[in-house]
């Protein structure tokens, strides 16, 4: 028999909303390994910052630039969304380029004295990314994001001798701890 | 299409479908993820899958994850084309009859 109308619209609903499930599944499942490697990094980056200060002016650089190295790569082993699409992994990797861009030259910009101001703005930022990406991908990366840019402001306000002790274990916990709950579905 | 496709049409079948069309093409889901996705029991996901299998819909691949067993699930080319014009066939539906019907 037929369909009506109705039962018609019922199955297409029923297919978009388990589209945007597995959608948002398959993203979560790609975005883990990210999560792992740049909550490393913020781990290693803030440790160092926070018990040899005098270190981290050559560290970070050398870290960001390992992090995007090993961004590039763990990127392009997955595969693209649709056929012949390579260039999805490329605009992901320049996405994240254009945020460091903006980020160096607002330090350049601004010039903080203070090497916990740059700490915080570089986290509140990539808070605000994630929050963002999110929305699009799925809530699990928005609610990783949300949780950056509070526990950021609340280490900053509350911790500050020891801030970078709190960012390493708690901005890069949180990081670790999203790469795990995005593995599970 | 006069009537629909009775191997899609079927609830369960017509979510697991609609789950794997989303995936790139060389990509397959696993066994616990297309469950909690489709938010079926693992005996009813498993009759499931059997059914479009043997219809040609999906490809099933068993293998390990270190010591774990592993299933995994692909759409199939016919079924990738069955699966669009089973949408096709919902949309014609719609489109042909006034609202309300």
């Amino acid at each position: 028999m037929p369909l009506s109308r109705n039962e018609a619209a019922d199955a297409l609903r029923d297919i978009a909303q388990t589209e945007r499930r597995s959608s948002s599944a398959y993203g979560y499942k790609e975005t883990a390994p990210f999560m792992f490697l740049w909550g490393a990094i913020w781990f290693i980056g803030y440790s160092v910052s926070d018990l040899r200060p005098e270190q981290a002016n050559w560290l970070w650089p050398v870290l960001v630039v390992l992090g995007f190295v090993a961004s590039f790569a763990i990127g392009s082993r997955q595969p693209p969304k649709a056929k012949g699409d390579a260039s999805e992994g490329w605009r992901h990797f320049a996405s994240w380029v254009v945020v460091a861009l903006f980020i160096t030259a607002t330090i350049i910009l601004f010039q903080p004295s203070d090497g916990r101001q740059v700490g915080a703005f570089v986290a509140l930022l990539i808070g605000a990314a994630y929050a963002v990406v999110g929305l699009w991908v799925g809530m699990r990366i928005a609610i990783s994001g949300i949780a950056i840019i509070a526990l950021t402001i609340g280490g900053f306000v509350f911790l500050k001798p020891h801030f970078g002790l709190w960012m390493a274990f708690v901005g890069g916990g949180t990081l670790i701890l999203t790469g795990a709950w995005l593995r599970r579905v | 299409m006069e009537q629909p496709d009775a191997i899609i049409h079927q609830p369960v079948r017509l979510k697991i479908m609609a789950a794997l069309k989303v995936l790139p093409l060389s990509e397959a889901l696993e066994f616990v993820r297309l469950k909690t996705i489709v938010g079926a029991t693992e005996g009813n996901l498993g009759a499931h899958i059997t059914t479009l299998e043997q219809a040609g819909y999906v490809e099933v691949e068993k293998d390990f994850a270190g010591k774990k067993p592993r299933t995994r699930v692909q759409l199939s080319k016919a079924g990738r084309r069955a699966f669009e014009n089973y949408t096709a066939y919902l949309r014609d539906i719609i489109d042909a009859a006034p609202a309300g019907e």
